[in-house]
């Protein structure tokens, strides 16, 4: 094995490992905030779809940081979503790291192969 | 129920999912999906969008020690997730237009499909394989450290494999799961893969597949903080615990009596689809 792909592995774990952390501590500071703010009866009996201010990342950004936000609850949840967020990128990491490695060992295949799962991951994220 | 309860009951029966996972070698959230819809009366999206954001953390906890050990193949990896994460995008728009009852009936058959797969794991065995001219142009083989040494092996019938794992995407997708037992079949099975190489380099490949079709969840409103945080956390607690609890515990026995607890939960969801009540 050649010693770039020791260091690329070095890199993939400590990504994978370090986005795990960064979700569970986000969850656990946004969930005992949300816990909290005495928050109403969570309804999810019934599916109300995308208009939820969760589903989207900027929207989350702004219920987590903002000034001015709209309550304990919002906040709570938007830094517990964001954790899962960071989660959710890591994997997208992982495979950008791996195109890097793969390019300094100048394997074409395999910088061709993982660019191919990084446009079918961009794509879903693009697609609607 | 109140807010706390939901939280705590939510957070309780996800650890014990992840015990359950981790001890059959399921993985936490294929339990946790039909938990939370049958116990709970929680919709199904609700659950799936949970339980696939708790498989990608668990998946991504167990491959970061997996990868940093050798074990996983990230060449392997890297090829079949193409046939992954196209399989998992087709899998998550074909959820939006499917019934939920067609998607429980599914589970079920799926979650029935695994406790049967779980009574057959066998330990670990050599390489099996005869290498294809594919896999060699791709170098799929690799060596993997155990005690009694470096040990090479080689990857045959790769195109049938990526072919299995467009299936495996495709039904992580459509359910939120990981997929994980089909992964290790295609792997183990149809390649020719060592089985502790197919199994590391499984819960490698779990989280991008997973990620392929959480974005597409996302943006759908399946994925609420409310039920996917006490989710994750629990079945990440209860995955870790049961990784600790593993090397002290007979293991065949558990997994047989589990796989009884998983089949009789995989006939009350198909019963529960039947009958129009998820």
């Amino acid at each position: 094995m050649a010693p770039s792909d020791l260091k690329l592995q070095q890199i993939i774990s400590a990504t994978l490992r370090g986005g795990v952390i960064v979700a569970a501590s986000a969850g656990l500071i946004g969930g005992l905030l949300y816990l909290f703010s005495r928050p109403p009866v969570p309804m999810f009996a019934t599916f109300t779809g995308s208009g939820t201010p969760y589903a989207s990342p900027s929207e989350v950004l702004r219920l987590a940081f903002a000034a001015h936000g709209e309550g304990l609850e919002a906040r709570g949840l938007a830094i517990a979503q964001l954790g899962i967020l960071s989660l959710l990128l890591t994997p997208i990491l992982r495979v950008a790291f791996s195109i890097v490695g793969f390019a300094m060992e100048r394997d074409r295949t395999y910088v061709l192969i993982t660019a191919a799962v990084l446009v079918a991951l961009t794509g879903s994220i693009l697609l609607h | 129920m109140p807010a706390p309860e939901f939280t705590l009951t939510v957070f309780l029966i996800s650890i014990s999912a992840g015990l359950v996972g981790a001890l059959t070698g399921l993985g936490g959230g294929i339990v946790v999906t039909p938990a939370l819809t049958l116990l709970l009366g929680v919709d199904l999206r609700y659950a799936i969008g949970a339980s696939l954001v708790s498989v990608i953390a668990t998946s991504s906890g167990a491959a970061a020690a997996y990868v940093r050990d050798g074990l996983s193949n990230i060449r392997i990896a890297m090829f079949l997730e193409i046939a992954t994460t196209v399989g998992a995008i087709c899998g998550a728009l074909l959820a939006g237009q499917t019934p939920t009852q067609a998607l429980a009936l599914l589970f079920g058959a799926v979650l029935l499909h695994s406790a049967w797969q779980v009574t057959r794991i066998q330990g670990d065995h050599a390489s099996t394989a005869a290498p294809d001219s594919f896999s060699a142009r791709l170098r799929l083989g690799g060596v993997y450290h155990a005690k009694e040494g470096e040990i090479p092996y080689e990857v045959g019938r790769a195109k049938l494999g990526f072919g299995m794992m467009y299936v495996a995407g495709a039904l992580s997708g459509l359910l939120g799961i990981g997929s994980g037992a089909l992964k290790v079949i295609a792997m183990d099975r149809i390649m020719g893969i060592p089985f502790k190489v197919s199994t590391a380099t499984s819960s490698f490949m779990i989280g991008v597949t997973g990620v392929a079709s959480a974005a597409i969840y996302l943006k759908r409103g399946y994925i609420q903080p409310v039920i996917a945080l006490p989710v994750m956390l629990g079945v990440l607690s209860g995955s870790l615990l049961g990784a600790r609890l593993l090397p002290r515990l007979p293991v065949m026995t558990l997994r047989r009596i589990f796989a009884v607890v998983v089949a009789v939960i995989a006939l009350e969801m198909i019963r529960s689809a039947l009958s129009g009540r998820i």
